[in-house]
């Protein structure tokens, strides 16, 4: 398989991977929520460092995610596809928590 | 009292317009073709499909979000189209055996799919409280991985004549496809200032708590939004899929960036609350006559693309500095 070939096959998952990798990084190391909602969303935050923490650590597992998918797209792209399916329902369960507990006052 | 003609805050507000417009024209004295039948036709069949895929985009971006799942709904929409209207006859057909489908009902599944999968996006934004982007971008990598599954990779083709005719058959010296863009843009600019679902969304763009506070259904406006733009996707696919006589996974890549560009140069601003269906369609048709003017003046392919970067990041910057100075 050419670089090219993998390429064509995975170039989707690989952009989302490395972009919640970047972006997760920054969140957890600037603990800055704004990196997250907006330069001029004003909602105030329960707890905008831990809200920046977590989320952070969430896209760096959504990273992950898509990294395994980038795998199993080699070995089955049914299997890489319900599981993918899977792990962004989960991120999204796993993101309300989150929301919920640090996010912006009601 | 008349408010005074400011040159500086001029050149802001249309600075990026004015100089696609004088590049346009130079490029038209350059090169006798720009400005031919032929070439103007083809313009008209690119803003087509781009103008459907800004309209979806717009109403995202009015309620300060974005849609990074654009393209490969339209790969998705393309394909899905390509299936149901290929060939009899066709060697490689997709579903040997199979007859092509009525071209309108196969638009409506289309159109039904991606929705559906907008739907999702808009429940993720809505309901489960996660950032338009991170939202969007997990629906890119899963609609891309079903789209996968669903085509195998194999390139599609071989369509019946009335789907690809679609851009061939002109009405009214028109081509079809185009006049199926004025038509959304119709719908939209009815949605945008005629419904309650369009106020809804200026208000949520301006304000997200102030318009819970008013009453507005922010949740089910957000889903509605996103389902609908999913829906312009997956017609802009079907677009595409007729213009170019065939689909692929890949097809619509990067599309959506394109999109959100032409929006902001036309004046739909990313911090949300502001933008008109003649923004997105201003945007598109400066969009497209610039990528088509570099191409008459032979620049390079690839520094094509760093050109339209520039543009869209100083169309950014401005709009980010007309809203700093209205704050």
């Amino acid at each position: 398989m050419s670089v090219e070939s993998i390429m064509q096959l995975t170039w989707a998952p690989i952009i989302v991977s490395a972009i919640s990798f970047v972006y997760g990084l920054n969140l957890i190391l600037s603990k800055n929520p704004r990196n997250l909602q907006g330069k001029y969303n004003k909602g105030i935050l329960k707890n905008a460092e831990k809200y920046a923490m977590e989320g952070g650590k969430l896209l760096l597992f959504l990273s992950l995610g898509a990294l395994l998918m980038v795998v199993l797209l080699f070995y089955d792209v049914t299997i890489a596809v319900m599981f993918s399916i899977g792990w962004v329902v989960v991120f999204g369960v796993l993101w309300k928590r989150m929301n919920d507990k640090y996010g912006p006052l009601q | 009292m008349a408010k005074k003609f400011n040159l500086k805050d001029f050149f802001i507000n249309y600075g990026v317009i004015l100089v696609m417009v004088l590049l346009v024209i130079y490029t038209s004295i350059m090169s006798k073709n720009f400005l031919s039948v032929a070439n103007l036709n083809n313009i008209m069949l690119n803003i087509s499909a781009r103008l459907v895929i800004a309209l979806g985009i717009a109403g995202c971006v009015i309620t300060a979000g974005c849609d990074l799942s654009a393209g490969r709904m339209i790969g998705l929409g393309g394909c899905i189209a390509g299936v149901l209207l290929q060939r009899e006859d066709y060697a490689s057909r997709f579903f040997q055996g199979g007859k092509p489908m009525n071209i309108l009902l196969a638009l409506i599944i289309v159109m039904v799919i991606t929705a559906c999968f907008g739907t999702v996006t808009g429940f993720f934004i809505a309901f489960l409280n996660v950032p338009p982007f991170i939202s969007t971008l997990a629906m890119m990598e899963i609609v891309y991985g079903i789209n996968l599954l669903f085509t195998n990779a194999t390139p599609l083709g071989g369509y019946v004549s009335t789907y690809t005719e679609l851009a061939t058959k002109k009405i009214l010296m028109i081509p079809q496809l185009v006049w199926i863009s004025i038509i959304i843009a119709v719908i939209s600019w009815f949605i945008f200032n005629m419904t309650r679902h369009g106020k809804y969304m200026y208000a949520i763009g301006a304000n997200p708590q102030a318009a819970e506070v008013a009453g507005v259904p922010v949740k089910l406006t957000m889903v509605m939004i996103y389902a609908k733009a999913a829906a312009f996707y997956g017609l802009a696919g079907f677009m595409f899929g007729a213009k170019s006589g065939g689909a692929s996974v890949n097809l619509g890549l990067g599309y959506e960036m394109e999109a959100i560009a032409a929006c902001t140069i036309g004046g739909v601003s990313v911090t949300g609350g502001r933008g008109k269906v003649s923004s997105a369609v201003i945007g598109v048709c400066v969009f497209e006559l610039l990528k088509a003017a570099l191409q008459f003046l032979g620049v390079n392919a690839n520094a094509q693309w760093i050109a339209l970067g520039v543009i869209i990041y100083i169309a950014i910057s401005l709009d980010i500095r007309k809203y700093v100075a209205r704050k």
